[in-house]
């Protein structure tokens, strides 16, 4: 990373960090406010969510204002865009394997994911060595989770199970 | 002492002490990862102890503990990456002395400190758990209530970095606890007619998200840059004058750090620093202090285990935890159907009991088996992280299925890894955030209850001298460094003037 491109990380990181907490505090202030808020002495379920929300909007402000220093550990690797790609894509896998593992089963679902996250890893689509950790590896938990400790994991219904 | 007794017998059950082995082998594999402390260890291992009884899974996750410390200690040495803010300190002098060639002994002295350190902090809680349990529970909601908002107090006034970030992130926290079912009425609470979140969100999701999936993006990304050189270990044997220089800064170490993982918000980190502190003004050769000083080890070790210690205390008598990985063991207690808290000693003396003899076996295991096979740990460390992350991932989205046996568990433990990844980023601590939400529920219904007590708060709080007292104490935590930045503030204005 170049140090002008760090500056500018340093300088909106913080106001980034505030304008999140901004928008947090003001959705769960209007969230709150359709709540009952009761009285002063029997609160009502929207009451202290309410102050919450209040409270993080402010101190959001008080942040966006004053943002302070960005508190980098020195030693602190940053992967740039090359790493954040690599975290959007494991999540996207792991989103994925969410959606279709009741559909495809465990085993085959597994085996697809750890496929996908070895690869990653190896930085190569295509690969056998891939392909023979992540067979291992889903047969290797199905048996410790499923066999050893009796998790329930689904079997899918594509193969009628 | 006939509790403990009782907790030895549960503990050196056969299926018992396999437990532990198995929770402290596999918390140092974990542990050894660098990057990966305790905290991470716990929340990706926690779905490894769901289908056990109560007593084992606990057991198994005092084993992960200990594990994964004594494997972060290891790195520490070894390659300079503490697993955790807990074994920063060790870095200091342990990767000093592995440069001079003495890597074994060091990380020798480590695991006999904390062995000693935990020790003292089994029989320590022995003594100290009942009375502290006898006098809380005559608490009513006002002192859960003050007790509750002075343990937020500690964490503001020891949290690392920006005050406002941390209040942000206790904001958050606590709302996230929010969602669900109102704790008095039961009317649904920001749900978004979603049926999964009628109950709210799981604590071994929120931290399993937070600390363990946001660790592993967060290591994600440095796969390209990352790379290590392990220190070759040498011989395990201190030497004469380690032994000596190590007595005493591992008897201190031992009960400075009890005594600072009392306080809520205290626990290891913090009782390794101060130790270290200490240390430096107590020995001999403060010039080696930073350059391989054996007493830089041997304190800070054993004070942060005596202060892991000292932090199941609170968690164990009062069911108050002080620091991430005593919010996770209970929501672990609470997975397994126990509340903890003064009544859990009465009702399940077992687990209470169980609990402390098992921390005592974990650290005899970790000198008797893990110390010998360093070897092993070393062999793992060379094994890249690229290689191993896949297999942490299934484990945490199993574990994240298996609580309800829904994949919407998955979608939520992606939503909390991607929110760990992004506060990190944002260099936020995710810590205050994880114990908000687990407070967030006792707070909100002790201090509606308070106020339904209460026809004039001021005079009800009158009339509770011991929520007063620690409304006071909490006060003069936040007032006292105030006058002490004034002070200095002034004496630096007459310096300038003299001048």
């Amino acid at each position: 990373m170049t140090g002008e491109t760090s500056r500018l990380a340093a300088t909106l990181r913080p106001r980034l960090g505030a304008i999140a907490g901004i928008v947090c505090g003001l959705i769960g202030t209007f969230a709150s406010l359709q709540l009952p808020l009761g009285t002063s002495r029997l609160l009502g379920p929207g009451a202290v969510p309410l102050l919450l929300s209040l409270a993080m909007t402010g101190l959001s402000l008080a942040l966006l204002v004053k943002p302070g220093a960005d508190e980098a550990e020195p030693d602190e690797e940053d992967g740039g865009l090359h790493g954040a790609a690599m975290v959007a894509l494991v999540a996207l896998m792991i989103g994925a394997f969410a959606l279709l593992l009741t559909w495809l089963g465990f085993i085959v679902a597994g085996t697809a994911l750890m496929y996908g996250l070895y690869a990653i890893g190896e930085e190569k689509l295509v690969s056998a060595k891939a392909l023979l950790r992540a067979v291992l590896t889903a047969l290797a938990a199905y048996l410790l989770f499923v066999v050893a400790l009796s998790v329930n994991m689904p079997a899918g219904t594509l193969w009628g199970y | 002492m006939e509790g403990l007794l009782g907790g030895f017998i549960v503990a050196l059950k056969p299926m018992n002490l396999v437990f532990c082995f198995a929770g402290a082998s596999i918390g140092t594999l974990i542990g050894v990862l660098p990057g990966l402390g305790p905290t991470a260890a716990i929340a990706m291992l926690l779905p490894l102890t769901i289908g056990l009884d109560p007593v084992s899974a606990i057991i198994m996750i005092a084993g992960i503990y200990y594990g994964a410390s004594y494997g972060g200690s290891t790195t520490a040495i070894l390659v300079k990456i503490p697993g955790e803010a807990q074994s920063v300190v060790t870095c200091l002098d342990g990767y000093k002395m592995a440069q001079q060639g003495r890597a074994g002994a060091a990380i020798a002295i480590a695991a006999i400190g904390s062995f000693v350190a935990g020790t003292v902090g089994a029989v320590a809680i022995g003594l100290i758990s009942m009375p502290l349990v006898e006098f809380a529970i005559r608490f009513g909601p006002a002192e859960n209530l003050s007790l509750l908002l002075l343990g937020f107090i500690v964490i503001l006034v020891l949290a690392k970095g920006n005050v406002v970030k941390s209040l942000i992130m206790i904001a958050a926290g606590l709302l996230l606890s929010m969602v669900g079912q109102d704790v008095i009425t039961g009317q649904p609470r920001f749900t978004l007619g979603i049926p999964e979140l009628t109950d709210g969100f799981g604590v071994v999701v929120v931290a399993m998200g937070i600390f363990g999936l946001g660790e592993v993006f967060a290591n994600v990304e440095k796969f390209r840059t990352r790379s290590m050189q392990a220190v070759p270990v040498g011989s395990l044997m201190p030497t004469k004058d380690d032994w000596k220089r190590s007595a005493m800064p591992i008897a201190r170490g031992s009960v400075l750090g009890f005594l600072i993982g009392l306080l809520p918000g205290g626990g290891a980190t913090l009782a390794s620093f101060i130790s270290y502190g200490v240390e430096k003004k107590f020995t001999k050769h403060p010039e080696e202090f930073g350059n391989g000083a054996v007493e830089g080890v041997a304190g800070p070790e054993a004070a942060n285990n005596a202060g892991a210690a000292g932090s199941f205390i609170p968690l164990l008598a009062l069911g108050l935890p002080g620091n991430p990985v005593t919010a996770l063991l209970l929501g672990a207690l609470i997975v397994h159907n126990v509340t903890p808290g003064p009544l859990m000693i009465q009702e399940r003396p077992e687990i209470f009991w169980g609990v402390i003899a098992s921390m005592y076996v974990g650290n005899v295991m970790l000198v008797l088996l893990n110390l010998p096979l360093i070897g092993i740990w070393v062999q793992l460390l060379k094994v890249p992280y690229r290689a191993l992350y896949a297999a942490l991932i299934l484990f945490m989205i199993i574990g994240a299925y298996s609580l309800n046996n829904n994949p919407v568990e998955i979608l939520l433990l992606l939503l909390f890894g991607v929110l760990g990844y992004g506060l990190r980023k944002l260099r936020f601590d995710t810590a205050p955030l994880i114990l908000a939400f687990v407070l967030g529920g006792p707070i909100e219904f002790n201090l509606r209850q308070t106020m339904m007590l209460a026809r004039d708060p001021l005079d009800y709080l009158m009339g509770r001298p011991i929520a007063l007292t620690i409304l006071a104490f909490g006060l003069l935590l936040i007032v006292l460094p105030m006058f002490s930045k004034v002070r200095q503030k002034l004496m630096l204005a007459r310096a300038v003037n003299e001048l």
